[in-house]
């Protein structure tokens, strides 16, 4: 790598602290300019409510990203690990996050499913990843389709997935763009960095806490970030 | 017109940008992913790219490193929105073709439109 790149990757912040700062430097930065921007007193009446609008959702954006990074100091103990229903998670997370994604013209769904899944989880915890992964998506994805909040079974390990969709990229051009941004990219948050960074190494850790653990795939238009958490023993007296 | 492509995937703080260059004579085009940004940089040629660097998807660095790869797209003068807390200098960016960086815990809209200014005299 020449100077010049080396420089560039030197520059990025790394490790859990850089990326939570740079995670929650985001909404900061878009908090300021939009009070910038209502600095402006002849502004119409509509665009100022818009504009205070945007300002709440994105405070309690923030609000939601260092409730996850306070919630990572959690002890073990402190975990309630339950039967849970992760469908009814999912609906909890639509019905919180629908106002935000409503504001930026995307739709946040919970895929129905027939049959229901119990899996051994501390409900507030897995409701907390799960908005960040969430969150997330809604920042990745410019595609007019639907994030979807996704239960599956797999063995005897139930998968909650978020599955976002960003632009179709035809497969050819994917490979080429991916090798050569992987030939310049040392550090694993110049990848995807909101979601490589603080949310899923936190992501990671709440699920380990759990008996579970989190993980990414990539898709050809986009990723879907999931949790695999395990099948609770309760579903057999169902 | 002049053609002002912006990069940057927090939507709403593109259009911050996208409506403050419109205001001021530009014609800005906002996009939110890098994949689209060279779709766009190829139908729309845009005389400045400003953009973030801590894109989702590819990362910025990847769309510096495609606009430095074809000689008709090389010399597109780069606005970098970005923190401090990235440590880099315009120095160290200026191989990229960037021209400008601009510290997103400072900057002004008319630090925008002054950026733009400056890097197509």
């Amino acid at each position: 790598m020449d100077q010049a790149g080396s420089a560039i990757y030197d520059g990025l912040p790394n490790g859990i602290v850089g990326a939570s700062a740079s995670e929650l430097q985001v909404p900061l930065s878009l908090i300021r300019q939009l009070s910038l921007a209502l600095e402006d007193m002849s502004l119409p009446e509509g665009e100022r409510r818009q504009l205070a609008e945007r300002l709440t959702l994105t405070v309690e954006r923030m609000l939601r990203l260092t409730q996850n990074l306070r919630v990572d100091y959690r002890t073990q103990s402190m975990l309630n690990l339950e039967p849970v229903n992760p469908m009814t998670i999912c609906q909890e997370v639509v019905y919180e996050l629908t106002p935000l994604f409503r504001a930026h013209g995307r739709t946040l769904v919970a895929r129905p499913r027939n049959k229901s899944l119990l899996m051994v989880a501390d409900r507030l915890l897995l409701r907390q990843l799960l908005l960040g992964f969430v969150d997330n998506a809604l920042h990745y994805g410019s595609d007019e389709r639907p994030v979807q909040l996704v239960v599956g079974g797999r063995g005897n390990k139930v998968r909650v997935g978020v599955r976002d969709y960003g632009p179709a990229v035809a497969t050819d051009v994917l490979m080429r763009l991916d090798e050569r941004i992987a030939r310049q990219s040392q550090v694993l948050i110049a990848r995807r960095p909101r979601a490589s960074g603080v949310n899923l190494a936190i992501a990671r850790q709440l699920a380990e806490m759990m008996g579970g653990s989190a993980g990414v795939v990539r898709h050809r238009d986009g990723a879907t970030f999931y949790v695999d958490m395990n099948l609770s023993g309760q579903m057999s007296l169902l | 017109m002049t053609r002002v492509l912006i990069v940057e995937d927090e939507t709403w703080l593109g259009e911050r940008f996208e409506r403050v260059l419109r205001q001021e004579g530009f014609m800005p085009i906002l996009t939110s992913n890098v994949y689209s940004a060279i779709d766009l940089i190829d139908s729309e040629k845009p005389s400045v790219v400003i953009m973030s660097l801590l894109l989702s998807g590819a990362s910025g660095i990847g769309l510096l490193h495609e606009l430095q790869s074809y000689v008709d797209t090389a010399r597109t003068p780069v606005v970098v929105y970005g923190s401090a807390q990235l440590s880099l200098t315009a120095d160290e960016l200026e191989p990229y073709g960037v021209r400008r960086l601009l510290d997103a815990t400072t900057v002004k809209p008319q630090d925008l439109v002054a950026a733009v200014r400056s890097v197509l005299a």
